[in-house]
């Protein structure tokens, strides 16, 4: 590797996806300095988010310290890895850019957060395949009179209201030529849930909100998969994806789920059934507390602050444990009712 | 880059086309050996095809920068893709097998050369058989796999494995 010109090594490193880039940055001090270029992290990021390669949010995440900054803060959650608490306010990295106000935020200013700083970016894909990808600036509707938004349930509808390329169609479909298996009527509903779970497994889906303000990042990353369940018509089925939060001192339960929620009909069926096409009908981020109900805009807002500091975990199955420990409770819950 | 050799006189010289394929061409490596190689395959170098079109060589190309062992090497991977009957299905798998054998020096050289001689597919093919045994390892069998010397000093190591912290779970055991 040593008669490898620099040219090179930044031919083969740019090939790397971001954990192997980090590791391979570990080995020698050549490809330590060609892994700190930014372009290299630019690639990284926008293979795995193509959200990530539009100019506003590009932009956004320069200002926020960068792509390689912002691919370690988003890494995915690990499948069944014991691995350390990973701390908010561990990122020593870049501490020369921030003056300590700047770092651990004004109080003041963090008082005052409001849905204007939040942005959602969320990638969807279906066996590596984008399918989706909308990017929402603010909260829609948020500042409608009286506390509107303060009062009623939170939620940010990405379908309806974020911000599409004109080269996007508006419908977001899945369909046989995304890798959709055939679906047959007679087993329609197996083969349905079936898919959907690989759906699920598949999508390498990142939402982020964060706050321009303290310029910190809040990344929900897939999260676990929470409940798979056809609803409605018998065409229509639905997804949701969630993160625990902690709500200490703000709810009585303590914790909220933030979901993401996925659902999809039935669009059409050609070639003797066996050719589905699935129709993106809703994608939207919403908090609910352990009993399924959900949290207005105030709370919310609140939570989400609280979350920007919190300890965070890159466990999966603590995700997802304590993410099935919600869903039992709230089953038993709706038992008990 | 791979140097456009020129014609020492900067003129054009148009290739003679009709006879290209079934005339041989001699390559000569750092260390002296010669090879035959037809035209057709030593067309798929673009760098070959310069020097070809410009015929600064008049039959014989120096390639100071290539061994003969890795030129070689090189010459069976692009008389495999001149072949006339071969299918890309055929190619790939011959590609597959090229590789597969190689030691990472090897590799490294034979990178060198498709980078030098300007043959992209099989620059790329090497690029990611390289990528490819980088993935999922812990950075020791990086190193020990590509013989890659640590130049960090102690505290070095231990700052640039804080930055990047966030990477180190998942990777696959050191064992296999």
């Amino acid at each position: 590797m040593a008669s490898l010109s620099s040219d090179l090594c930044y031919d083969i490193l740019k090939r790397l996806d971001g954990a192997t880039l980090a590791s391979a940055a570990c080995t020698c001090a050549a490809f330590c300095s060609i892994s700190r270029e930014e372009r290299l992290w630019e690639n990284v990021c926008c293979s795995m988010w193509p959200s990530t390669n539009r100019d506003d949010v590009k932009n956004l995440i320069s200002s926020l310290g960068g792509f390689k900054k912002f691919y370690a803060d988003c890494f995915p959650l690990i499948v069944n890895k014991e691995v350390p608490e990973f701390h908010w306010k561990d990122y020593y990295e870049y501490p020369q850019e921030w003056t300590e106000a700047e770092y651990y935020g004004d109080e003041d200013e963090a008082e005052s957060i409001s849905p204007s700083d939040f942005v959602s970016i969320v990638d969807i894909r279906y066996k590596d395949k984008t399918i989706c990808s909308r990017v929402l600036w603010g909260i829609p509707n948020a500042n409608g009179f009286n506390g509107w938004f303060y009062n009623c349930p939170f939620r940010v509808d990405l379908l309806a209201y974020s911000a599409i390329n004109d080269d996007q169609a508006d419908e977001v479909t899945v369909s046989l030529s995304d890798g959709l298996p055939p679906i047959w009527s007679m087993e329609r509903r197996g083969k349905m849930e079936r898919s959907g779970k690989s759906c699920a497994m598949a999508s390498g889906l990142a939402g982020f909100l964060l706050t321009k303000k303290q310029r910190k990042l809040l990344i929900f990353p897939v999260g676990a998969l929470l409940e798979d369940k056809d609803i409605g018509p018998e065409n229509d089925f639905l997804l949701r994806f969630g993160s625990v939060l902690p709500a200490k001192d703000i709810l009585p339960c303590q914790v909220v789920e933030c979901i993401l929620i996925m659902k999809f009909r039935v669009a059409r069926i050609e070639d003797e059934d066996t050719h589905t096409t699935l129709k993106l009908t809703e994608l939207s981020m919403q908090l609910g507390d352990m009993e399924g109900s959900h949290v207005n805009g105030r709370n919310s807002l609140l939570v989400l602050r609280e979350a920007l500091s919190c300890p965070r975990s890159k466990n999966y199955s603590e995700a997802s444990s304590r993410a099935n420990c919600t869903q039992k409770f709230r089953a038993s819950s709706r038992r008990r009712r | 880059m791979a140097p456009k050799n020129k014609n020492p006189n900067g003129e054009n010289v148009v290739p003679e086309v009709q006879q290209k394929k079934t005339q041989a061409l001699i390559l000569k490596s750092s260390d002296g050996e010669e090879f035959s190689i037809s035209k057709s395959a030593a067309g798929l170098s673009v760098a070959i095809k310069n020097m070809m079109e410009d015929d600064c060589a008049g039959g014989v190309i120096p390639l100071p920068l290539v061994d003969g062992g890795t030129l070689a090497r090189v010459i069976t991977y692009l008389n495999k893709h001149a072949e006339d009957g071969a299918s890309d299905e055929d190619k790939r798998k011959f590609d597959e097998e090229f590789l597969s054998g190689m030691e990472v020096d090897v590799l490294c050289d034979v990178a060198l050369a498709g980078n030098y001689l300007d043959i992209r597919g099989l620059f790329h093919d090497v690029c990611q058989r390289i990528v490819n045994g980088m993935k999922n390892k812990s950075v020791e069998w990086v190193r020990k796999t590509f013989r890659i010397e640590s130049d960090f000093t102690a505290e070095e190591e231990e700052q640039i494995k804080k930055e990047y912290a966030w990477a180190w779970e998942g990777v696959d055991s050191d064992a296999d």
